[in-house]
């Protein structure tokens, strides 16, 4: 690869992670659709598992991705958008399926300094998997409203905006009401637990 | 000024993402160890926002997932190769039939027919709007048919509501009945000032692919392209499949 088409690349990845630093979601499954395949081919071949289980693994490493870019540990890439997913990908499948996988020294670097584990551990403990199972029943506007906040971080003009609320009052009134109905229901279930 | 227990809650939520400045944290952390309830608020605080993490990441998961069902071109070498290897015995019509059922406008509609999130707010306390709320509860259950009774019943007393009118649209196809929900959609287009005119574009190009007519789909999907955001990309998406 000439010094050129690394610069390229490197500036189409470094647009890419900005795209989905600002919320879009559809870069995200961009970088998915254009690595997804090679990875699975990769990973079938070297760790010897089958397809199902690469993509599966893949798709964990993509959402890594985004969380460690959405949180902001992730800036400024220091090699390809590809080594990072590879890297991060080989991390899920070394933990999931309990591979014994060797690192290379940039790869190494990579999965000490960013999150890159199976989504499924992103629970630490029962009351977080809990939370995540009532997020299915509280509707809308709650669902929408603490994505926003919470998860995309807008500010509460911002979600006033997209929510077509009068006022940033408003959309804080309404989140703390979510908020509020969504702990009460978590003491409620762990009432006496030792936390 | 703040209101009581608003510094509180500001003070825990800085805490636990990380934002409170070091001489602060110093002293958060000493009274957390003296206030048991103090601790306990921050642990719960904590473990709320990590489950949503978890939870919307988990989505996340689930979109990637269905954008590979999203790609009817990507299945399409795994077709022409069956095609080819059946070609041989069947002839020539059915590489034509194969690509034509991958690019159909059914099949397009199947793979980006999705529900529009709930954005009414079901915070208002009169009767229509308990009613709102009650529709809106059967269109989150996909009960399409049950929500189309209320939103008419709602709809006859608020005519001008673009919402209404919307929401009932999707509802009617979801519930197969893409005519009816093209009415909606025409009717919400008719005001450009109301949030839900892109998404009326949308759905209207989605109701004319359900019932083939490809050329007013396209005419409504371009206006969809030419807008910003996930929408325009799956536009632009089936205007090149089509």
């Amino acid at each position: 690869m000439t010094t050129a088409n690394v610069q390229e690349t490197y500036t189409k990845d470094q647009q890419l992670i900005e795209q989905i630093r600002s919320g879009d979601e559809k870069s995200m499954v961009q970088v998915y659709q254009l690595h997804k395949n090679g990875f699975i081919h990769w990973a079938q071949i070297n760790y010897k598992i089958d397809e199902a289980s690469a993509a599966d693994a893949f798709q964990d490493a993509v959402v890594c991705l985004y969380n460690n870019i959405t949180k902001g540990k992730l800036e400024h890439l220091t090699s390809s958008l590809k080594t990072y997913l590879y890297a991060i990908g080989k991390n899920v499948v070394r933990k999931k399926l309990q591979k014994p996988i060797l690192f290379h020294q940039d790869e190494l670097q990579i999965v000490e300094n960013l999150r890159a584990e199976p989504v499924d551990s992103f629970a630490e403990n029962d009351r977080q998997r809990f939370v995540a199972k009532l997020m299915n029943t509280i509707g809308e506007p709650c669902k929408t409203i603490l994505q926003l906040f919470y998860f995309k971080g807008f500010t509460m003009q911002a979600i006033a905006k997209a929510m077509n609320y009068k006022n940033e009052n408003v959309a804080k009134t309404q989140k703390l009401r979510c908020l509020t109905n969504l702990k009460n229901m978590v003491k409620e279930k762990f009432s006496g637990d030792d936390f | 000024m703040s209101k009581p227990g608003e510094s509180r809650r500001d003070q825990i939520d800085q805490y636990v993402n990380e934002q409170m400045e070091a001489g602060e944290l110093a002293d958060f952390e000493q009274r957390m160890r003296e206030n048991v309830a103090l601790a306990e608020s921050v642990h719960l605080h904590r473990d709320v926002q990590k489950g949503m993490e978890y939870y919307f990441l988990q989505g996340l998961k689930q979109d990637l997932i269905r954008s590979d069902a999203k790609k009817p071109k990507s299945k399409l070498p795994t077709y022409l190769a069956i095609a080819a290897t059946v070609l041989i015995m069947a002839g020539a019509g059915l590489t034509y039939y194969l690509e034509y059922e991958n690019r159909s406008p059914e099949t397009l509609f199947t793979a980006y027919f999705e529900p529009y999130p709930n954005i009414i707010a079901p915070v208002q306390r009169s009767a229509s709007g308990q009613q709102a709320g009650e529709a809106m509860q059967f269109y989150e259950a996909g009960q399409y048919a049950q929500a189309i009774t209320v939103f008419d019943r709602l709809i006859s007393q608020e005519p001008e509501n673009a919402g209404l009118t919307f929401y009932r649209g999707v509802c009617y196809l979801g519930n197969n009945q893409p005519e009816k929900a093209a009415t909606d959609f025409q009717t919400v287009i008719q005001s450009e000032d109301n949030p839900f005119l892109q998404a009326s574009h949308w759905y209207l190009g989605l109701s004319y692919l359900k019932l083939s007519h490809t050329e007013e789909a396209k005419k409504h999907l371009a206006k969809v392209r030419a807008t910003e955001g996930k929408l325009a990309d799956e536009a632009a998406e089936i205007l090149s499949d089509i």
